[in-house]
């Protein structure tokens, strides 16, 4: 038996929707099979929290009298983008401080989100229209016009797992991997990541309304790199593949969900939380929701490999990575996740308490993303 | 009884046979968690298992060769409200501190399996981790 968008969310507007996470839809499709399972279920939420380096937020300072063009923007020592209107700007979640070590443009957006004042110091060229050359003020979240975040390339399906074959230890975006292959690093949800459990994204689409951050957001796009033509196994992707780009209201997120990041020798990000709920509106789509970590897949690389395309050393579950270490040709490898699982759980539940609490609808997609997409290349040429 | 001990040696006591005095005199079973001791001196974090009696004994002898004693109790400190639970400590400390519970998924640390090396330091994204010693 089939269902639409609309009679969910009309079932969510009486307070009858039937709401469980991707953890809970793994029993409940085992107990009672995905079609008995479709017919009683009406949304499957899943989460993620981890490091999502390709994020941000658009600001708008308001003008100030005289007002300026600003071309060379400073918040609390971070540059953030001056290639936009007089005061707009872009901060990004990876530009780092000029002074203050370890901290970031995603540390700004946190400490917004923590109702923190921020030093801004801007200059531009002084024109006809926008005389001021520069200015040194301070502004908080409250005091924007617009603040909102805009992440071009988020929740990975899926993502490889780091180790280290090398005699030195190893800084990287995949944390700390020590020398020698005594450990190993992973950050995808798992059987709680939003993409893995639509895996080839039947029901989100542009304009899918999601958690984002403690608020509400939406997929804006496909994210970039977002990529269709990876191996499956299980029906899922076995390393990165499709990604999403995300856009929400700064202003309604909460410091708990976004946090800046200092990955030691690597620079700063920022952890996302976010959620994306699943409407069950077929047998299929309950199946996919009950994907488990016994059946999700990811390859081990070499990151002593300098080169961008760094060959498969072997294959292992996510229930192996969870279990805290993994064997390799006779060697034990301990694994530690980057992504907070915790977290993960924690947004699956809360979008779960929104939608049964009748505060959260869910939005018919405007269009598909890609089926078929691949991702190039940058080749260097003289 | 175990405790957990930071001793500091300077140049002139460095080529003191420390662990062997541990043993005969005061019949503690020390094992060395970590070393660091060059020609100037340096430091060397030691546990220690015996009575009570020659474990306070035995820091007495230390202090009296110009031995620095610091003992080692919660000299990590982690703060809750800058942790996220994410995991990136977990198999990079060599002492096993931190684990998973795999009920919860909270990281837990174990502060007697501590051995006060630091890794954790630079392995966490958020900060939260701070040597006290």
């Amino acid at each position: 038996m089939a269902k639409t968008i609309e009679q969910i969310n009309e079932k969510i507007r009486s307070g009858k929707a039937v709401v469980c996470t991707a953890e809970e839809a793994i029993d409940l499709v085992r107990s009672k099979g995905a079609e008995k399972a479709a017919e009683e279920v009406d949304v499957v939420t899943t989460g993620t929290f981890g490091a999502m380096c390709s994020s941000g937020a658009f600001l708008n300072f308001g003008h100030s009298d005289p007002p300026i063009r600003m071309c060379n923007i400073r918040v609390n020592g971070v540059e953030a983008y001056g290639g936009l209107a007089a005061v707009d700007t872009y901060v990004g979640a990876t530009a780092v401080s000029e002074t203050i070590k370890g901290y970031g443009g995603a540390h700004v957006i946190e400490d917004l989100l923590a109702g923190k004042r921020i030093e801004l110091e801007a200059w531009g060229p002084g024109t006809d229209c926008y005389v001021r050359k520069n200015i040194r003020t301070s502004f908080t979240l409250d005091e924007l016009n617009e603040a909102y975040l805009y992440n071009p390339r988020n929740t990975y399906q899926n993502y490889g797992i780091a180790t280290n074959t090398s005699d030195r230890t190893l800084h990287t975006y995949m944390g700390k991997l020590l020398p020698r292959m005594k450990n190993a690093t992973y950050s995808s949800a798992g059987q709680l990541s939003p993409l893995l459990n639509d895996p080839h994204l039947d029901t989100i689409g542009v304009g899918t309304r999601i958690f984002l951050g403690g608020g509400i957001g939406y997929v804006a796009w496909q994210g970039t790199q977002f990529n269709t033509q990876k191996p499956e196994k299980n029906g899922v992707p076995i390393s990165g593949s499709r990604t999403l780009a995300l856009i929400g209201d700064l202003k309604q997120m909460s410091n708990k969900y976004i946090r800046g990041l200092d990955i030691y020798g690597y620079g700063t990000s920022m952890a996302v939380g976010v959620g994306v709920p699943i409407p069950i509106l077929n047998a299929d789509i309950m199946k996919n929701c009950a994907i488990s970590d016994e059946e999700i897949f990811a390859n081990m690389m070499d990151y002593s490999i300098t080169s961008s395309s760094r060959p498969a050393m072997q294959q292992y579950s996510y229930a192996d990575l969870r279990s805290g270490s993994i064997e390799y040709e006779g060697h034990t490898i301990r694994t530690s996740p980057l992504s907070s699982y915790k977290y993960a759980r924690a947004i699956a539940n809360e979008l779960k308490d929104w939608i049964e609490k009748g505060e959260f609808e869910l939005t018919v997609p405007s269009f598909s993303l890609p089926k078929e997409s691949g991702v190039k290349s940058l080749e260097i040429r003289e | 009884m175990d405790r957990k001990y930071k001793l500091v040696f300077n140049d002139h006591n460095l080529q003191e046979s420390i662990t062997y005095a541990l043993v005969t005199k005061f019949d503690l079973e020390p094992s060395v968690l970590r070393a660091e001791i060059d020609d100037n001196g340096g430091m060397m974090i030691v546990r220690l298992r015996g009575s009570e009696e020659s474990i306070d004994n035995s820091v007495g002898y230390l202090n009296e060769i110009g031995v620095e004693t610091v003992l080692l109790n919660k000299h990590i400190y982690r703060d809750m409200d800058k942790c996220i639970d994410c995991g990136s400590c977990v198999s990079i400390c060599p002492a096993r501190a931190f684990s998973i519970d795999k009920e919860t998924w909270d990281i837990d640390l174990n502060f007697e399996r501590c051995i006060a090396c630091g890794s954790c330091l630079t392995a966490c994204p958020t900060h939260a981790v701070t040597l006290t010693i």
